[in-house]
């Protein structure tokens, strides 16, 4: 058994071997930067040893909390609209209809865009004195002169919505692709049942769809825990700290003031409850309710 | 067939040979450069603004009169201290020189990564020497024991542009000199106008940004960054009066959005007609006076910073406009001080700054003879005066400078952000950023 065990985890050598070296030097080397007193601005500072001192600041710094919950509500949010939308679309373009091709590649197009420049674009849409959504509003007789990246109570929500228009593409092709490739006898054995529309997605489409609707939520939540540039680029992080998302602190930090060994005790941080939240639920997602051939042939 | 191969090989070993010759010529270049300065190479990093712009112009003509060859890289003002900083930690003497304000500057000296430019100034005196200046430009570079560390390349200050037709439309008689003349006014036009005019506009955005024309109205209320043992002040009465102030003053007469305007928005609001007034840099003047771009091209007026009433302006420490210099400095690490040495001389030298005032936006221009001269009154007349007014009694501790200073302007400006979008009152987000700043002293 254990002979069995040690060829098994042999087999793992090469890649360890290839991997292990890149993120022990970059996992090291930060948490070295992080137990350092580094600021560019102070020659021999990066020489100071603090200790935990960065990462007992972490504990009682009140832009941290907030940047955490900013990040929390943003990802949930995304990532929830992101994926109802996404499937909804998708359903709808699953069937055969004239122009299909260029409705796809249509979709596409806010995801190919960088961040920066839907960013721009559309704070320049939200524009409260010449943007054109505030003209839309006040066609509609609901005002127009909204400012809405400027107000704490709606900026964070714009954002979201630029993320959402941006990203929902994406779970849009992967779903439409998993679709496609799903078997038709389900679907011919749940009609003959008697089993239409909303009963038929509910108990055949969806669970069908599992590991592709996991896959796609996974890759979707560690997106949006990164995102920066959007954010950056709309608000700044700003009014106040009702936008600012992790990564924005964490570039503050380090970028604007210079203070390199908590920046980089911050993202050492961050990176480590990312991993730590994500890689129970990558393992579930990736290895539980999937009809692998092994365990579908006992089942 | 076999012929074309043999050209083919030819062909190879020609190419080679060319190739190793070259390199040789290269390095037999580079070992003859000559020692007036003759052959040598300087590279330095500059701000992306009008006055590089002059300077890349006239390169030829120094290169060739100098035989120094010079490389300009620039990069925006925003990204400039990342990138300076970067080169000077890794100690490397890539650039020879970097153009940066003295809120950098003074903290590159206090750190070592510049040097003295005295000694050097000694030896070469060609395009000038640092009396040219006009003193209040060349006296933030100067520190208390004599030593000269940036040759001023522009500069600037503070103060209240208004709208004399709006003003004299709504029966304000008098220019606002006190806080409170300033929210009236405010109030009255953007009342009588049913917020059509906003009554004022300032930038609003986090960081830099809200905190430079903010600093100005900390300064009216008797406020500073510092107490007097050099300890972090910013939550003190004077400056959360000051913050609730400035928060009120744009929430209830500010234009929609200010709280995320950057120079530029301010600017385009002002120069748009969307404000009668606006507290900023005195660079905005040539915009304001610009009929291509601006509505308000010849109806603004320009005034000192109010102060807020009963507080007893003291121009010697704690005045309310601003003077920011932006210089070029030479690096420690540079392998060709000399050859640098004459370029910064000359790039901040007479023949390029009348250039400057000829060809391109140049209203901070730095040396008295051409700041005083026929050209600049013709071109910039309208605000000469209060342009040079408030530089010689700007204050150049106006922001904090030195290591902290950017910890201490992102801290303030998150504070401020927070207060002016409702997040938070005055006393606690100052209060909040001065525990963040805890131990940080003057620097």
């Amino acid at each position: 058994m254990l002979v069995r065990r040690l060829q098994r985890l042999s087999l793992a050598v090469p890649a360890a071997l290839l991997l292990l070296p890149f993120v022990l030097i970059v996992t090291l080397g930060g948490l070295w930067i992080a137990l350092h007193g580094e600021n560019l601005l102070e020659p021999g500072s990066s020489q100071l040893f603090v200790g935990l001192e960065n990462f007992k600041h972490a504990i009682s710094d009140a832009t941290l909390r907030a940047s955490i919950k900013v990040t929390v509500i943003y990802v949930v949010a995304a990532v929830a609209c992101e994926t109802i939308l996404g499937v909804g679309v998708a359903l709808l373009m699953w069937r055969h209809f004239w122009g299909k091709g260029i409705v796809r590649s249509l979709v596409l197009i806010p995801m190919v865009l960088t961040p920066v420049v839907a960013g721009l674009t559309w704070r320049l849409l939200m524009d409260p004195t010449a943007g054109t959504a505030n003209y839309l509003l006040g066609l509609l007789g609901l005002g127009s002169d909204h400012a809405f990246l400027a107000d704490p109570s709606t900026a964070l929500a714009a954002v979201i919505l630029v993320d959402v228009w941006q990203n929902t593409p994406y779970v849009v092709i992967i779903v439409l692709a998993g679709l496609e490739s799903l078997p038709a006898e389900p679907f011919e054995a749940a009609q003959l049942d008697g089993a239409t529309g909303w009963k038929l997605l509910r108990n055949v489409t969806l669970p069908l769809l599992g590991p592709v609707l996991s896959i796609v939520v996974l890759l979707r939540t560690i997106d949006a825990v990164k995102t920066f540039a959007l954010t950056q680029t709309m608000t700044k992080g700003g009014p106040g700290t009702s936008t600012l998302a992790i990564s924005n602190y964490v570039y503050r930090v380090g970028f604007e003031t210079f203070d390199i060994g908590y920046s980089s005790a911050l993202g050492l941080v961050t990176s480590i409850a990312l991993v730590v939240l994500i890689f129970p639920f990558a393992r579930r997602l990736m290895t539980g309710g999937r009809p692998g051939p092994a365990r579908g042939g006992r089942r | 067939m076999g012929t074309r191969r043999v050209g083919r090989r030819d062909v190879l070993a020609a190419v080679a040979g060319v190739a190793v010759l070259a390199a040789a010529g290269c390095s037999g270049g580079t070992g003859a450069s000559g020692a007036d300065g003759g052959g040598k190479q300087v590279r330095v990093l500059m701000e992306d603004i009008s006055y590089t712009d002059n300077i890349k112009s006239m390169l030829p003509e120094f290169e060739k009169e100098s035989g120094i060859k010079v490389t300009i890289e620039t990069v925006p003002y925003s990204d400039m201290s990342a990138k300076i900083l970067q080169n000077f930690t890794q100690r490397s003497p890539y650039y020879d020189a970097v153009f940066t304000d003295n809120v950098f500057g003074s903290g590159y000296f206090a750190s070592g990564y510049v040097v003295d430019l005295k000694p050097l100034a000694a030896k070469d005196t060609q395009y000038g020497s640092f009396d040219g200046f006009y003193q209040p430009y060349i006296k933030p570079m100067t520190t208390s024991e004599g030593a000269v560390f940036g040759l001023p390349v522009y500069g600037e200050s503070t103060f209240l542009m208004y709208r004399k037709d709006l003003f004299q439309k709504y029966g304000i008689t008098q220019v606002p000199q006190t806080t409170d003349q300033l929210e009236a006014a405010a109030k009255k036009i953007s009342e009588a106008t049913s917020g059509q005019v906003a009554g004022i506009t300032m930038r609003g955005a986090p960081g830099i940004q809200s905190v430079y024309p903010w600093a100005g109205l900390l300064r009216s209320f008797g406020g500073n960054f510092f107490d007097g043992s050099g300890k972090i002040a910013i939550n003190s009465p004077e400056a959360i009066k000051a913050t609730q102030y400035w928060a009120d003053l744009l929430r209830n007469y500010g234009p929609k959005g200010a709280a995320n305007f950057d120079w530029e928005q301010n600017r385009i609001a002002f120069t748009q007609g969307k404000a009668a007034m606006t507290i900023d840099a005195t660079a905005n003047g040539p915009f304001n006076e610009d009929p291509k771009s601006s509505t308000v091209a010849g109806k603004v007026g320009y005034a000192p910073v109010p102060y807020a009433a009963g507080t007893t302006p003291s121009p010697a420490d704690n005045t309310d406009n601003s003077l920011n210099v932006h210089a070029l400095y030479l690096s420690k690490f540079s392998k060709n001080p000399d050859a640098t040495y004459k370029f910064l001389s000359w790039a901040t030298g007479e023949a390029v700054q009348s250039n400057a005032v000829k060809t391109v936006e140049s209203v901070g221009v730095t040396l008295d003879k051409v700041l005083k001269g026929q050209a600049y009154a013709a071109r910039y007349g309208k605000f000469q005066k209060a342009v040079l007014d408030q530089v010689s009694t700007g204050n150049v501790n106006y922001l904090p400078s030195g290591k902290d200073s950017n910890k201490i302007i992102v801290e303030t400006g998150q504070a401020l952000s927070s207060v002016l979008s409702g997040q938070s009152d005055a006393k606690a987000a100052l209060d909040a950023a001065a525990k963040n700043l805890d131990g940080v002293e003057a620097g």
